[in-house]
């Protein structure tokens, strides 16, 4: 069983639990004649309620994240802003299966505004996948006053965190599939951003189902109830909460994400990609390859899943220690339909996806409906690993015939 | 076989009308939640497509020798007992014939009060615990994976990740494509 964590700050329910020394259901006879069956304690259903409350409690999903780099600004750089309307700045997307738990952590690093006197400040955007989405007029984040001074820019960074819930009008859609964002007001000026689930510290098991030895007739069977509930919350986030593998959201300017596409054909921050006789590599439009194959060298999307399947790590791979990683792509087609392709590693049979953008659908997410969007990895490689089945994931896009491929938003989530 | 070894392994029902050891499924669901601590850990998954019409590339400093930050989180909560930070790039040199030493670093608190413009001269202005660095001498593109980065969350549990780049001549200069930061169990 594990050893102990040298380190002083650590909370030791966050161990690895060992079970063994209070899950025996079973005594020695004194007279050392053999065993004597009892019922369990219920210190080992007290364990692993912590564990899992502390799981559930004190592990928050990072669920975007998106740090612009801050070498070579200057006071005419543009980050991530918005003029005067409400459009996102930052999208995302999630499935997003629960009602309860939706408080999302708005973490950003700011800088002063570009122009304009008014307060800069962002707010919570949300809807279904294929809408425009809508400002939470109810999430106000932080209000910033100030504007780049010419010598100084980043003089003045602001740090800041605001807890935002999602109000009933706007929980979870039809679907469970959520399309997220955050819209900037003013100017603002984010420079770096994060969303994670709220960081719950007082979740924790205090009072425990107690488990006589010797229950009398007619006694509920606490224990059992106990266990059951246990399995059933660690399912649920098991197989429904899976890490977001693949992260990417361009940042909007003056709206382009939604309204206009003219905007982004220039000098935006999506991904834009005209060639239609090969596939461009997302991370690299100079790479280009008419029927490319994963490679464990050139840029990809690392994927760091190790252990993120279910059975024995140790085995061969198999359905038990592979994780499917399900594509969703915020795009727009131009002319023609285009085509996304996902690539996992090797060790899996036609372990590659096309994703096609079809031009009648306009700028919405695509892919994965159903779940069938996806590619494997297997679980039992190290997040170090090299080989050609390390856990990296390469995506290529090409556009259709005369026509073009813009991509805002590239989400793989986890799922089994 | 460790804990970690087993993943995670759906549990049938408990029949409570049975008097079936509970010991058996409590080991079962324990080993299930070791895995699952090592899986739900606050990740950063993070991209910046390059070439692609107009982007903002993550670029180390042109013309510039000096250790800068690239790139910098707000604070992350990261939860506890995480020892270790799992991190990869993919990067490659994109101009010149020296290196460029990227490096992780976190911290359990950073300074972002008033300073010159983060570039020349400035260093990371934050309370470092640790940091390991990746050195890119490549021109061809790569993937490059560290994991020996030690790591402790603080009381609290926020830990920030920064980013930094140092070009080995004032003529090189490199870019990253990608990164994924995973804070990682080593007790198994």
């Amino acid at each position: 069983m594990a050893s102990g964590n040298k380190f002083t700050h650590i909370d030791k329910t966050w161990q690895p639990i060992d079970l063994d020394p209070v899950c025996r259901n079973w005594i020695a006879r004194k007279d050392g004649g053999g065993f004597v069956r009892m019922t369990n304690a219920a210190a080992a259903l007290q364990q692993n309620a912590r564990g899992l409350n502390h799981q559930l409690g004190l592990a928050p999903r990072i669920i975007f994240c998106k740090a612009e780099t801050i070498v070579s600004r200057s006071t005419t750089s543009s980050e991530p802003s918005q003029g005067t309307d409400n459009q996102p700045a930052y999208m995302w997307f999630l499935n997003d299966v629960v009602v309860n738990g939706t408080a999302r952590m708005f973490r950003s690093i700011s800088l002063p505004r570009e122009s304009g006197s008014s307060n800069a400040f962002y707010q919570r955007t949300g809807g279904e996948p294929g809408d425009p989405p809508a400002v939470d007029a109810n999430t106000i984040g932080p209000l910033h006053v100030g504007t780049k001074g010419s010598a100084s820019v980043f003089s003045d960074r602001w740090h800041d965190e605001v807890l935002f819930t999602r109000p009933a009008a706007n929980r979870a859609p039809t679907g469970s599939r959520e399309s997220e964002g955050v819209a900037t007001f003013n100017s603002a000026q984010i420079l770096a951003f994060l969303v994670q689930d709220e960081e719950i510290y007082a979740l924790d098991t205090t009072e425990h189902d107690y488990i006589p030895a010797m229950p009398a007739p007619g006694n509920p069977i606490l224990g059992g109830q106990a266990l059951e509930r246990i399995r059933a919350k660690l399912h649920d986030v098991r197989t429904k909460n899976l890490p977001i593998v693949v992260n990417w959201s361009a940042y909007a300017q003056a709206g382009d994400m939604v309204t206009s596409m003219t905007a982004n054909t220039g000098g935006s921050t999506g991904i834009r990609i005209t060639d239609s006789t090969n596939f461009r590599n997302l991370l690299i439009a100079s790479t280009s390859d008419v029927n490319p194959s994963f490679s464990q060298t050139l840029q990809g999307f690392p994927a760091h899943v190790q252990h993120c399947g279910y059975g024995s790590a140790i085995a061969a791979v198999d359905a038990t220690n592979q994780l499917d990683v399900g594509f969703h792509i915020l795009a727009e087609a131009t002319t023609a339909d285009a085509t996304i392709r996902v690539i996992g590693p090797s060790g899996f049979s036609s372990n590659l996806v096309n994703i096609t953008i079809p031009v009648a659908s306009g700028l919405a997410w695509h892919g994965n409906s159903g779940g069938t969007d996806s590619v494997k990895l297997d679980t039992s490689v190290a997040n170090n690993d090299t080989s050609t089945g390390r856990p990296k994931i390469d995506i290529w896009g090409k556009a259709g015939a005369s026509g073009g491929l813009f991509i805002y938003g590239i989400r793989g989530l986890g799922q089994i | 076989m460790s804990d970690y070894d087993q993943q995670y392994v759906p549990q049938a029902s408990i029949d409570t009308a049975t008097d079936d050891a509970l010991s058996v499924r409590a080991r079962d669901d324990a080993a299930s939640i070791n895995n699952t601590k090592l899986v739900f850990s606050p990740r950063i998954s993070d991209a910046w497509p390059h070439e692609n019409g107009g982007l903002t590339a993550a670029v180390s400093k042109s013309s510039d020798t000096n250790e800068n930050i690239v790139l910098m989180y707000p604070r992350v909560f990261t939860g506890f007992a995480y020892d270790q930070l799992h991190w990869t790039i993919s990067a490659n040199r994109t101009s010149g014939t020296s290196t460029i030493i990227w490096r992780l670093y976190w911290g359990w608190a950073a300074y972002g009060g008033v300073q010159e413009n983060i570039g020349a001269t400035d260093k990371l202005t934050m309370l470092v615990s640790d940091s390991s660095s990746l050195t890119v001498n490549s021109s061809t593109a790569n993937m490059y994976s560290d994991l020996t980065l030690k790591f402790e969350s603080n009381p609290q549990g926020y830990a920030y990740y920064v980013i930094t780049a140092q070009n080995g001549d004032g003529s090189t200069q490199g870019v990253i494509y990608s990164l994924a930061i995973t804070p990682w169990l080593s007790t198994a």
